[in-house]
């Protein structure tokens, strides 16, 4: 029986002539190569044949710590589908109107060839440093094999820098965003933070909670996900999720590094921190809280999500995020206080 | 009308499921629905009762085939993927079981995206079909053209109902029924009233339900979205008030620009041909569904041409819009494409095999029941307020007109079916007062008290937390969540004493619909925190402090401290 192949796969691809030693980011114009002899190149797109700005890998949306939770397949790197394939120009195409400039496409791009500019853009226009061919077995091998070196470079810079004009732009979005899309935000912010990252199927009601991850460092936690002003709600989802992993799957309530990802923090006469606290007294477990605002502004600048006892740890007694996130980017973070409730709460 | 009886799903959950489907059971000469339901159960697509996997399928097995969720997810997903032509009946004599098709497979296969080929099998669905005998309905009609059609001539917003009443009502074929369809959706429009009237006649009509007519419309709006040929707005333009509406969007409107100029085949005419530009016909319709799906389809391009000629007369140079596995048998499809789908293996996944726990499962609804056997009088002096006298009064004079504590207890279950938080939490409060506990109500509203009651005891206080009938009937997960959680903060903050072993409780009107889920939930929150959370119901709570009143009878109040699930009262 013979199975037609899908056009996505290329007429024709792009390889590099010369592999750089780093990649450095720029905000506002796609990424520069830097080579030995510190001659710089503009990046630009190689239409790659399995692109890593629009698919995870298979690897990336399981957690091993739980073999039998029944995650959402979806691979689809940009969380709200803003994202298409271009056939006639071998490249991505960017849903101005739908996105959301998490920066996730940007990161994963192995080149830097994405870029923000008043909008997500892609480089396509060809650089020194490239060269078009038919795609063919052999092209294609020679692609993958330059890209899998390519992802291990040093990359540098900052993607999108922040402030609390573009934080505007943003959050009127994610303010209105559709239901479906929460989880696969959170989720894919979280892959792109480095972690590994499972979401529970759009309307399974039996598994508890939103997500799962399990950091760079393995550990390991239930994820709350609340786009909304119900955050105590979270809070008593996460106490639910833990104790479900612990019977169901095992999971130590102390091994639980729960994670409750919000969208703007709880004002902070709401009942949601002095909660956080009383689970911390009384349970010596500690909810981590960190909004999608505070995640982007981590993607961007290429960190790490990794989720400790401390870090991330904010209750009644304080309510601040800042300095975590500046601690991370090793520098102050643009944005004014108590913007949106991304770092601090907003009254 | 033409039924669509399943629940609207999600796009990627399908595709996640025929992907899964597809390589588990395409090495079998054919698949049943226990096939089905063993691979998506394994493949952690569904969970029951909490659980995935093997798990999951011992739960769901019971004798009684209705009651096997996985069973009945796994044959909704046929349904489903029967409509959209990726599976097939094996024989044509029976229903099941079911080969991939030809187009199935390519889904199953693709490594990309494949929403462009699902569109083209959602713009495949029509009727009738050669697999669709007897089927309740006779609307001959290629629907989601016709749908979007409609939604351009009624200026782009369609109220639901309007689905039922419209294109799924029709012979698209019929220009003059179609005219009429839209002109009487027009002259319906503006009052609500004459829609819901509309809409009940056509359910009266169907000898159906409303509600079962309006399910019908699930599943084509989830069609529909997941294509992206409409979206949900709030509209107030059609009905003179705020409804949930659907709009067209422009790709939906690009979607019927580029069918309406096509060649639409249908069964009769199909029938009607000689076999081999029927042959033909099945080769042209197919590779231009992969083809506008964008496959390449380089290496059949001379048959493409050849096809061409043989249908030069019918095609008359239109692009031709016809799908063969929705539309036809599948002997004849294979035939004509040179392939056969049902090759393989006579292996068989049962779900026999895995042993049925439903025994658990049904152990986990245990409840433990009280026996009101202890003499006690009731504590009046706790009884001052207003309310409780009240109360009192109330209980005593239907006492006095000859009804039974049973028919006692059923008078005021009945009368507080309608309660609000307001005499909800005074209610539950008082009742606990006649049992004896020293028990107080927070003003509804008050953010600042956590819990909703609490038995304020010298060293075993209780935390309650209270659903009223009119925020939910049943008790929820929520409130059981609820209730652990007034049992941290109470130990966290101290205002009244309590240890870690007394109980914390969730009262509602009646007790948990989902009682297995809950006491696992209850069982789950024990093992983790060590906490016991006990739930009681208003009918248990009403048995006990009548039978006080008028029995002078009551429990082991002991019970209460140490309560874990849920109670119900022996009255």
């Amino acid at each position: 029986m013979q199975i037609f192949k899908e056009t996505v796969n290329r007429k024709n691809l792009s390889v590099l002539n010369e592999m750089p030693i780093a990649i450095v980011y720029k905000p506002g114009a796609p990424a520069t190569h830097h080579f030995n002899d510190e001659i710089e190149c503009k990046s630009t797109c190689l239409n790659c044949v399995n692109p890593r700005c629009m698919y995870f890998d298979e690897s990336d949306i399981e957690c091993s710590e739980v073999k039998n939770f029944t995650n959402d397949r979806r691979l689809s790197v940009c969380p709200v589908d803003a994202i298409t394939w271009n056939a006639d120009k071998d490249s991505p195409i960017f849903d101005t109107n739908k996105c959301i400039c998490c920066g996730i496409c940007m990161r994963r791009c192995p080149v830097g060839a994405i870029y923000y500019d008043e909008e997500v853009k892609v480089c396509t226009t060809p650089s020194d440093n490239t060269t078009r061919v038919k795609a063919s077995t052999y092209s294609i091998q020679f692609q993958k094999e330059q890209l899998e070196t390519l992802i291990n470079k040093p990359r540098g810079g900052v993607l999108i820098k922040e402030s609390d004009e573009l934080f505007d732009k943003i959050y009127a979005k994610l303010l209105s965003i559709k239901n479906i899309y929460h989880n696969p935000i959170g989720r894919n912010l979280l892959i792109s933070l480095g972690c590994k990252s499972a979401m529970r199927r759009i309307g399974d009601v039996y598994t508890r909670m939103d997500a799962v991850y399990s950091a760079s460092d393995n550990s390991f936690g239930a994820v709350e996900i609340e786009f909304g002003r119900d955050t105590l709600d979270a809070a008593r989802g996460i106490l639910d999720d833990i104790a479900v992993l612990h019977t169901r799957y095992g999971i130590d309530k102390n091994d639980n590094q729960a994670l409750v990802v919000c969208l703007q923090l709880p004002n902070a006469r709401q009942g949601y921190w002095q909660v956080i606290k009383d689970v911390k007294t009384v349970e010596n477990i500690h909810i981590s809280t960190i909004t999608i605002g505070a995640m982007m502004i981590l993607n961007w600048n290429g960190c790490l999500l990794i989720p400790d006892d401390v870090t991330y740890y904010i209750d009644y007694d304080n309510m601040s995020l800042r300095p975590a996130i500046e601690w991370q980017l090793d520098g102050k973070v643009n944005l004014s206080d108590k913007t949106l409730g991304i770092l601090e709460p907003m009254k | 009308m033409i039924r669509f009886r399943n629940p609207g799903t999600q796009y990627s959950t399908q595709i996640q499921v025929i992907k899964q489907l597809y390589e588990a059971l395409s090495g079998q000469e054919n698949f049943t629905l226990d096939d089905m339901a063993v691979v998506i159960a394994q493949g952690r697509l569904m969970t029951a009762y909490g659980y995935a996997g093997d798990d999951a399928l011992r739960l769901s097995n019971t004798e009684q085939e209705s009651m096997n969720s996985a069973k009945m997810n796994a044959k909704m997903y046929a349904e489903v993927f029967r409509m959209l032509g990726w599976v097939t009946p094996y024989s044509e004599s029976s229903s099941y079981p079911l080969v991939f098709t030809y187009i199935g497979a390519h889904i199953a296969l693709s490594t990309g995206d494949c929403s462009r080929l699902y569109e083209q099998c959602v713009l495949g669905i029509n009727n009738p079909t050669q697999l669709t005998d007897n089927m309740s309905y006779n609307e001959k009609l290629r629907f989601f053209q016709c749908a979007l059609r409609t939604f351009i001539d009624l200026d782009g917003i369609m109220y639901k109902h309007e689905l039922c009443l419209g294109p799924m009502s029709v012979d698209d074929e019929d220009e003059k029924a179609y005219q009429n369809m839209i002109a009487f959706i027009r002259s319906i429009r503006g009052s609500q009233k004459r829609l819901n009237k509309a809409f009940l006649d056509l359910a009266v009509s169907l000898r159906m339900k409303p509600t079962p007519v309006d399910n019908c419309t699930r599943l084509p709006i989830a069609f529909m979205k997941s294509c992206g040929w409409v979206e949900s707005i709030n509209d107030s333009s059609l009905y003179g008030k705020s409804m949930a509406c659907l709009k067209i969007t422009q790709h939906g409107i690009e979607t019927y620009d580029a069918i309406k100029v096509m060649y639409d085949l249908r069964l009769d005419k199909y029938l009607k041909l000689e076999k081999n530009v029927q042959q033909a016909l099945i080769r042209l319709g197919t590779y231009s569904m992969l083809e506008r799906s964008g496959y390449d389809m380089s290496s059949v391009d001379e048959i493409i041409r050849a096809d061409k000629v043989i249908c030069e007369g019918i095609l008359q140079g239109k692009e031709l819009l016809f799908s063969p596995c929705q539309t036809l048998r599948r002997k004849q499809v294979e035939e004509a494409l040179g392939i056969q789908m049902d090759v393989g293996t006579e292996s068989r996944l049962s779900i026999g095999t895995f042993e049925s726990a439903v025994a658990v499962r049904e152990a986990l609804a245990n409840t433990d029941i009280w026996d009101l056997n202890i003499s006690h009088e009731v504590s009046i002096e706790l009884l001052g307020r207003d309310e409780e006298q009240e109360f009192l009064k109330t209980v005593n004079k239907l006492y006095s007109d000859g009804y039974s504590s049973g028919e006692i207890v059923n008078e005021l279950f009945d009368y507080y079916i309608d309660a609000t938080q307001i005499t909800f939490y005074p209610l539950i409060a008082t009742l606990f007062k006649i049992m004896g506990f020293n028990c107080s109500f927070s003003r509804p509203g008050d953010n600042g008290a956590r819990w909703d009651a609490i038995i304020d005891d010298p060293i075993r206080s209780i935390p309650i937390e209270i659903k009223s009938p009119t925020e939910e009937q049943f008790l929820s997960i929520k409130a059981i969540r609820q209730a652990l959680e007034n049992k941290i903060i109470l130990l966290s903050r101290k205002t009244h004493v309590t240890t870690p072993e007394v109980t914390t409780l969730a009262v509602g009107y009646y007790m948990p619909n989902e009682r297995a889920e809950v006491n696992r939930l209850i069982a789950d929150f024990k093992a983790t925190y060590g906490y016991s959370i006990g739930v009681i119901d208003l009918k248990s709570l009403l048995s006990i402090s009548v039978s006080i009143l008028t029995d002078k009878k009551t429990f082991d109040k002991e019970k209460l401290y140490s309560l874990e699930g849920l109670a119900n009262a022996n009255i």
